[in-house]
């Protein structure tokens, strides 16, 4: 589909503009390769003073790297930045943040030992005579800060920022850009680990910074979100700035059609899910979470897909870590009929259980190991003849023919099946996650908010083989923050709240409404509005 | 009910220990000091003291500067070598008092290249500082022991008087933990803590990260040089080739007993130094107890490695915490 009714950015690039006019930055035919990967090619991108701007493509079409040139941190091969009209030179990270370009990154930049106070006025200590760091009045200015912010947690500003949970390290790494009241601020897929609070809290700090006259940059995954907060829309498509239009000129659709370019939108929209089998897979009974107060009784089918809905931190993560062997908790556990004991991760798998972690730099995958590496890690242990009888030539040959076939498969994007794990993109890590604990063989798949920062072409290829694995009789448990998501992939959706199942969602009620009622609590109401119709 | 409420308690503790470390040295320094007094109970408990950190000291200083290296996530073997060469410059050639104002400046001048050229290599040559630092130690040994080939020599008398009273000993003592109170709360020690925490952090946060990196083995090799001094003009009285070579793994189990992390980002001196007495009440311990002084490196070994283990266990803990919780 063509493009060609919507203004490119290409018509901001004419010269010459006057100063005053000139926009706050802007991105101007940036190239940048590694290796043979183009990950930047001609793009550009202009932010106003006072406006926010969403930018938005699948992983890999080089929204980072523009970050990283933007931010100091790599120079690009070609194209310039300009700040108000004037190019830049910038050689560091340092540089930038002095012109007053700050960024919130998606891996935050905090330092983990240092404490919250230390780490939101990090590089503007207040100093006593000049040289030592004035611990109390770090303290106060730290404390002062996150109230005037409104910062929607409570936590010591004293604590290592390495001890909170994730979702409150992002707010420091927010409140830190925030605080600085920067001309330039960057915010790359803050949202990823927030709750919906914190996500309206951001927003609303985000508005008044751009109608303080800052010019913001927004990226995210999240569509809703970018129609939501921004009032330009670029979209990246390998290494190109492919659209660029102010929110009212661009629908949903035209922007999922550029962002996938080539591709078919009914790919990404999902397909029809398949039938599901009648026995019960896998069997929950009396399930007691460490910190639930309610039981858990669940049934999942062979061929289906659950969903596990529901706000951070009601529990989900727990039952599927436990499913997975990985902690304990109290109840019965049947597979295909059979009891189950799972004390640890080697058992689970064993016996068929996978579990895809949230984490996959640290949970999952050896980052600084090859494609193939990961994908064949584990495998070795279920000892079947042919992998052992092979001599070591034979097996590596094997296992390489497998490795490309399945990075066909799972789309991975690399140059070889050599290549190192830790440097692929994040959406590509996860494929090769996923077609690791494929390679395994198992039953019952165990997802725990994989999609979490994965563009929505990645998305639609994860989808698509779940929605093949289940046509093969694999049970699959699927945790998703994203309602939208759950109501298009899963045939039955259990919403947590306070460490137990607070609403089964049949197929019928399933609707993102009733998700998010569920998940804030609400009692029972799906039920008993279905059964009164 | 009750024993989930006895191992929170027993967490709390944990997490009190990974947040102050330091506790646990000084705890087993203490009963180290109080087994040593029943030893030997006739020796006047107050002098015995005093040449207990006399002799600590050297191990003190070095291990200062190791402790801010590692710290910053690096490791500094070339300590060895500054203290050898230092101690091979002053025994040979700083012999007699009017010696020390041309050769005490060139001695730290040595110390502060080591360090440098330390520093350089490994921020901008991207290098490992254990290769490099092992390349340098071996580098000044070497020259040490073209310097001075046999042990031997001796020290200007003016610098034994002015170190060697017990004064010295304590004003020294209290003027390095000052150094490490004054380096930790500066910008610069704050970009130490950050450059082993998270280098990339601390970059994206726009500190001084490679000058940090280059001051840090400077300061080291310079604590290397005092050490040196110190060692030779107090302890032996005379000059060594290869003085600093015990000192390498001393300062490393120093740092480590004290509590600060091998990984980097945490930890601190006060920790190191009674890492360091601990240390020397156990050969204290070792020799009065009748046992071949050897038996003092074993000791050595056996607790850096029950230390390692105990500071390992809040990690441990709040990691199956994290897994039940």
């Amino acid at each position: 589909m063509s493009t060609g009714g919507i203004p490119n950015t290409g018509d901001d690039r004419d010269p010459p503009v006057r100063l005053s006019d000139a926009p706050a930055l802007a991105a101007v035919g940036l190239c940048k390769s590694y290796g043979p990967v183009r990950a930047l090619d001609g793009a550009s991108v202009t932010l106003r003073a006072g406006e926010i701007t969403s930018l938005v493509g699948q992983n890999g079409s080089g929204k980072s790297t523009l970050v990283r040139v933007i931010t100091g941190d790599t120079r690009a091969d070609a194209g310039e930045v300009l700040m108000s009209g004037r190019p830049l030179h910038l050689h560091s990270t340092r540089r930038a943040a002095a012109l007053g370009i700050s960024i919130a990154f998606q891996e935050l930049s905090l330092v983990p030992d240092l404490s919250v106070a230390e780490n939101l006025l990090i590089g503007a200590e207040p100093l006593l005579a000049g040289v030592v760091v004035d611990k109390r009045k770090l303290k106060r200015l730290a404390e002062g800060l996150l109230e005037d912010l409104e910062v929607p947690a409570r936590f010591d500003v004293s604590l290592p920022v390495g001890e909170l949970p994730l979702a409150e390290q992002q707010l420091v790494e927010l409140a830190r850009v925030l605080a600085r009241r920067p001309p330039i601020a960057v915010f790359d897929e803050p949202t990823a680990a927030l709750g919906e609070t914190a996500v309206k809290w951001l927003f609303a700090r985000m508005s008044e910074l751009a109608d303080s006259g800052s010019a913001v940059l927004f990226i995210s995954h999240r569509l809703r979100e970018v129609y939501e907060i921004s009032q330009r829309i670029v979209v990246l498509r390998n290494g190109r700035d492919v659209l660029s239009a102010s929110k009212a000129d661009v629908s949903e659709s035209e922007l999922v059609q550029s962002m996938l370019g080539q591709r078919l939108l009914q790919e990404f929209e999902g397909a029809s899910l398949p039938a599901v089998g009648k026995e019960p897979l896998l069997e929950l009974e009396g399930v007691h979470l460490s910190r639930g107060k309610g039981s858990i009784d669940l049934r999942v089918r062979e061929g289906e897909i659950l969903g596990l809905g529901g706000l951070q931190g009601q529990g989900q993560r727990e039952l599927l870590r436990g499913l997975a062997g990985r902690e304990t908790f109290a109840g019965t556990v049947r597979l295909a009929g059979k009891r189950l004991q799972a004390r640890s991760p080697t058992y689970a798998i064993q016996q068929g259980i996978c579990l895809i972690p949230e984490d996959r730099r640290t949970e999952g995958l050896l980052s600084g190991r090859s494609i193939r590496e990961n994908l064949f890690v584990g495998v070795m242990r279920r000892g079947s003849a042919e992998t052992r009888g092979r001599g070591d030539r034979t097996s590596h040959r094997g296992e390489l023919l497998e490795a490309r076939s399945l990075m066909r498969r799972f789309g991975i994007r690399a140059t070889s099946q050599e290549v190192e794990v830790g440097t692929l993109s994040g959406g590509n890590q996860q494929k090769v996650l996923i077609a690791r604990s494929l390679a395994k063989k198992p039953k019952v798949l165990l997802l725990a908010d994989i999609t979490r920062g994965v563009d929505v072409g990645t998305k639609a290829d994860i989808f698509a083989t779940l929605r093949e694995l289940a046509r093969e009789g694999v049970a699959i448990v699927l945790y998703s923050t994203d309602a939208t998501e759950l109501v298009a992939n899963c045939h039955r959706v259990a919403v947590m709240y306070d460490y137990r199942i607070q609403a089964l969602l049949e197929k019928s009620d399933l609707t993102e409404e009733n998700i998010a009622r569920a998940a804030v609590g609400i009692e029972e109401r799906p039920n008993s509005e279905a059964a009164a119709r | 009910m009750k024993r989930a409420s006895a191992s929170t308690g027993w967490r709390k503790q944990a997490r009190l220990i990974s947040r102050r470390p330091v506790v646990l040295p000084i705890v087993l320094f203490a009963i180290g000091l109080l087994v040593m007094f029943h030893l030997q109970s006739r020796t006047e408990s107050g002098s015995f003291m005093i040449t207990m950190l006399q002799t600590s000291l050297p191990l003190m200083c070095v291990s200062l500067g190791q402790t801010a290296v590692i710290i910053s996530g690096g490791l500094d073997l070339s300590v060895a070598g500054v203290m050898s060469i230092t101690s091979a410059l002053a025994a040979s050639h700083m012999t007699g008092n009017g010696d020390m104002a041309v050769w005490l400046p060139i001695m730290f001048g040595t110390g502060a290249l080591a360090g440098l050229v330390n520093g350089l290599l490994v921020t901008f040559g991207g290098l490992p500082s254990f290769i490099v630092t092992l390349g340098t130690w071996s580098i000044l040994d070497g020259l040490a022991l073209e310097i001075l080939p046999t042990q031997g020599g001796s020290i200007a008398p003016g610098l034994e008087n002015l170190l060697g009273s017990n004064a010295a000993t304590i004003i020294i003592s209290i003027g390095l933990l000052a150094v490490w109170a004054v380096v930790r709360s500066t910008r610069f020690g704050v970009t130490v803590f950050s450059l082993g925490s998270g280098e990339g952090a601390a970059r994206q946060a726009g500190l001084h990260v490679n000058t940090a990196k280059v001051s840090v083995y400077v300061f080291s090799a310079l604590t290397a040089v005092g050490a040196g001094l110190f060692y030779s003009a107090v302890v032996t009285l005379s000059g060594s080739p290869t003085a600093g070579d015990p000192f390498l793994l001393q300062s490393f189990a120093a740092v480590v007993v004290g509590g600060t992390a091998l990984s980097g980002g945490k930890g601190g001196f006060l920790g190191t130094v009674f890492g360091a007495l601990l240390l020397s009440v156990i050969s204290q311990i070792v020799v009065f107890a009748g046992f071949q002084s050897y038996y003092s490196e074993l000791a050595y070994g056996a607790i850096l490695v029950i230390m390692v283990s105990v500071y390992s266990l809040p990690t441990l803990i709040a990691k199956s915490r994290r897994n039940t919780g």
